[in-house]
């Protein structure tokens, strides 16, 4: 027997209605709002496949690259560029710039990503532990982050790379890392303040679950979406880190190729052979420009506080 | 970021310059009485306690020098009247190896402040500068002289130097030094702390007795000397010299091409940088002044492959120098077969040479014990892989460069070249001083007419913790032949005979190659045509003002 819907029921429909108007699937998780969100937002799209791009040519480098990268020919030294032979031009020792381009973008790229991929890990565990135990522990790491955000970091750089020897990736993403977690553990400790008064996390504690197992399973994931934004921008940033070190000669040694002492090597050649220069440039700028349009496009995604 | 927007300024800069945006000629050029001159370094302090050579150059216009050298490499008296010599009786040989030099100082030269240049300045200056309490950079000539007296007090021009040993240049550095400081003013702060003087505020501003004086310092942009009109040598013409810190040599090449800088010098240029100015502002002429500058791949000859001698000279035989130079200095470096540069008169030219012969190579590391392995790498008797650290100042274009073609070059007679750049005050400040590069370290020495083979390689100059350092064989080599010209040659007074030595060191040094000669380098200066009397000398410690005073437009 049909029966009258009651006050609730009505309320539902009502609110189903409207999101299906607002083009919102029912019954989503929060992923997958997520994921249509972010595939609405243009940028993001245009920013993240870029991304992708340069990285499948940064991978795919040693096949198909058109020569090698550190073979040097001293005949052909400053060809300007030309289609089919030197798209980009030959550097100052007569190597393929096209080529350099490809396989400077693995070490570029491997930078990038690993510093944010490191960042976020370090980050996010002393955001949680801060903020979950508050108190001395609270007040001891914060300031600790207060130090290594007022110290201007190109100094540390110099000194660091002093000490460290060797001139490899890892330095510099050991380098970027030990000076670039804490801004995550920032983000990470502010969102867990906000999240560890609220009802679930008592309830888990009130069902005896471990002070690991809540920072872990209930907090973290919970606070993970300015973590993920903020490591999209990192990518940005270790990029423009690592031109701005071998810039200063603390990069990556020769003849390994990076965008950022390729710039490095082309400013002694700006009016001979502007090419040198503007190659790494515009590929340094379209990785940080399609990170940070990714960036910007995960965060409007990823925000429940955004409506669609 | 601050990188990229500086590499945009530049960018601007260099777009602007093509496109004829900035004028040509600058307004520099407009004012008649003055001169600028750009630097890619600015000095820490003025005056001998630096180991700038940006002071180098300000202290050249600023101060007064006994003798300086011409650009003909001779030494010209100016504040001496005479050079002393041993015809004339006023350069003595003692007993026991000892010598008496007596120095006449002419009268009129007077410090900036009025007062007279007398030889009280100079016997402080010598008590100063040898005293182990002040930081004097080295005391080795120095402390080769006993005393330095003024016999007559009533006349303070008259000055003996008594030298504990023969030296043959005793006629040329009066008291084993070139620097002459004023024993008004500093004496007092001297005898109250000799380890604090340093850091006196005379060095920022200092009062010289040369033919211009400390107008102004600004930190981070300038300093502007002017005519003293009362130097007692030619009258100075240009009313002031301006030295503008421009720190990178790229900005430095545009400010030069705009003419807004009148000439460079300390300016980190290249051949290639030099052939730009040249095209881009024909007003500028480009000194390319041969110089006694050495550039070498030094070899630790402490490790177990380098000891042994048939390796070394592989390495050199497997380097192809000549291209090297053709290719990176279109030829103007000239290839070098020794350490001492073709311009000394000590130079031999004909040295044993080790022409590019890769297979030459192959034969002695195969003499010396090294198979190939599977990856075309050698392999010593050990089985260990045949590879070797190559290290060197970091971002040095040219340097960077010649070690990627000689890593190319090495890998075809089997061995594995790996880079390992560090900062250049990482490298002179640690590597190179504690001897801590494992193989092979590229850098070069800049030498004076006057050079001696001695702290540079004597065994017992190779520097240790023992020792705290001291002495220039980083290299580590013992010869006990070569130890022995070398002390001979510091001892022989007579030319003739003393290049001889020279010649026969050299013999032994190219033998045993404990280091491989790479090129000799040139001074490389910029200087506005319409600035007349502009003579470079190529000489460290006399930079493109020697003659300042001489100059006009």
């Amino acid at each position: 027997m049909a029966r009258e819907a009651t006050p609730r029921e009505i309320a539902l429909d009502l609110d189903r209605r409207r999101k299906e108007a607002a083009g919102v699937a029912v019954g989503q998780s929060y992923w997958q709002i997520a994921w249509r969100r972010f595939l609405k937002h243009r940028l993001a799209l245009i920013g993240g496949s870029a991304a992708l791009l340069l990285t499948l040519m940064s991978v795919l480098a040693p096949w198909i690259a058109p020569h090698t990268f550190d073979r040097i020919n001293l005949q052909e030294r400053w060809i300007a560029p030309q289609v089919p032979k030197n798209v980009f031009g030959t550097d100052e020792l007569g190597r393929d710039v096209l080529t350099r381009i490809m396989y400077a973008g693995r070490i570029s790229l491997v930078v990038g990503y690993v510093t944010a991929f490191g960042i976020s890990i370090a980050g996010a565990i002393v955001g949680a532990v801060s903020a979950f135990y508050g108190g001395w522990v609270d007040t001891l790491l914060m300031r600790l982050v207060d130090v290594l955000i007022s110290v201007p970091v190109l100094p540390l750089y110099l000194i660091m790379a002093a000490l460290i020897p060797g001139g490899g990736v890892g330095r510099i993403v050991l380098i970027f890392t030990v000076f670039g977690w804490t801004t995550v553990a920032r983000l990470v400790r502010g969102q867990i303040l906000s999240l560890k008064s609220q009802d679930f996390v008592e309830a888990g504690r009130a069902m005896g679950a471990s002070e690991t197992r809540i920072i872990l399973r209930h907090l973290i994931p919970n606070a993970l979406a300015p973590v993920i934004v903020a490591a999209t921008l990192t990518v940005g940033n270790a990029i423009l880190g690592e031109s701005s070190l071998s810039y200063l000669g603390l990069g990556i040694q020769p003849p390994t190729p990076s965008w950022g002492n390729m710039l490095q090597r082309a400013q002694e050649y700006l009016l001979k052979a502007s090419w040198l220069a503007v190659v790494p440039g515009l590929f340094i700028f379209m990785t940080v420009l399609s990170f940070n349009f990714l960036g910007d496009g995960l965060r409007d995604a990823l925000d429940p506080r955004l409506k669609t | 970021m601050r990188v990229v927007a500086r590499h945009t300024l530049v960018a601007i800069a260099a777009v602007a310059l093509m496109t004829g945006l900035l004028p040509v000629s600058g307004d520099a050029q407009q004012r008649r009485d003055a001169v600028v001159i750009g630097m890619a370094q600015e000095p820490d302090i003025i005056g001998p306690f630096s180991t700038m050579a940006a002071a180098g150059v300000i202290h050249n216009s600023l101060f007064a020098y006994f003798a300086p050298f011409n650009d003909k490499w001779v030494r010209v008296p100016m504040l001496a009247e005479k050079l002393p010599t041993l015809k004339d009786g006023d350069w003595e040989l003692l007993p026991g190896n000892k010598m008496r030099v007596t120095w006449k100082i002419r009268r009129g030269f007077t410090w900036h402040d009025g007062k007279p240049v007398t030889g009280l300045d100079a016997r402080f200056s010598y008590g100063m500068l040898r005293n182990p309490r002040t930081p004097t950079l080295t005391r080795f000539i120095l402390n080769k002289v006993d005393n330095v007296l003024i016999p007559n007090p009533n006349d303070p021009y008259t000055m003996v130097v008594q030298w504990n040993e023969r030296w043959p240049f005793a006629n040329a550095l009066p008291y084993g030094d070139n620097y002459l400081l004023p024993r008004h003013i500093l004496e007092r702060q001297y005898l109250q702390d000799p380890g604090k003087l340093r850091a006196d505020p005379f060095f920022r501003a200092p009062v010289g007795a040369g033919p211009y004086k400390f107008k102004e310092w600004v930190p981070g942009s300038h300093i502007t000397l002017e005519a003293y009109d009362g130097f007692a040598g030619e009258k100075p013409k240009i009313k002031t010299i301006t030295f503008r810190f421009i720190l990178d040599s790229v900005v430095l090449t545009a400010n030069q091409m705009a003419g807004s800088v009148d000439a460079t010098e300390i300016n980190n240029f290249g051949i290639d940088q030099m052939v730009d100015i040249e095209r881009r502002n024909p007003n500028v002429t480009t000194h390319y002044t041969e110089a006694l500058i050495w550039e070498r791949i030094e070899f630790n000859n402490d490790d177990e492959w380098l000891k042994d001698r048939r390796v070394r000279q592989a390495i050199a035989y497997g380097i192809d120098r000549e291209t090297i130079v053709k290719t990176l200095f279109q030829g103007k470096q000239p290839v070098a077969h020794s350490w001492l540069p073709t311009r000394h008169p000590g130079a031999h030219p004909n040295v044993k040479k080790y022409p590019y012969d890769p297979a030459r190579a192959r034969q002695l590391l195969a003499e010396a014990g090294f198979t190939p392995g599977p990856d075309g790498i050698l392999r010593d008797r050990n089985g260990k892989r045949f590879e070797m650290t190559y290290m060197t100042t970091a971002g040095n274009a040219p340097r960077e460069q010649t070690q990627q073609i000689i890593k190319e070059q090495l890998k075809a007679v089997g061995i594995e070249i790996r880079i390992q750049n560090v900062p250049a005050s990482v490298f002179f400040g640690r590597v190179v001083v504690r001897r801590e590069w494992p193989h092979l370290a590229e850098w070069a020495t800049l030498y004076t007419p006057e050079v001696m083979p001695f702290t540079e390689f004597h065994s017992s100059q190779i520097p240790s913790a023992a020792n705290n350092w001291e002495g220039s064989n980083r290299r580590g080599w013992r010869n006990a032949e070569s130890d022995r010209l070398a002390e001979q040659i510091g001892q022989e007074l007579d030319q003739t005979k003393r290049l001889e030595l020279f010649r026969r060191q050299q013999e032994l040094f190219v033998e045993d190659l404990p280091a491989v000669p790479m090129y000799f380098r040139l001074s490389l200066t910029t200087v506005t045509k319409a600035l007349k009397n502009v003579r470079p000398t190529g000489l460290g410690s006399f930079y493109i003002n020697w003659n300042s005073q001489e100059w006009s437009y």
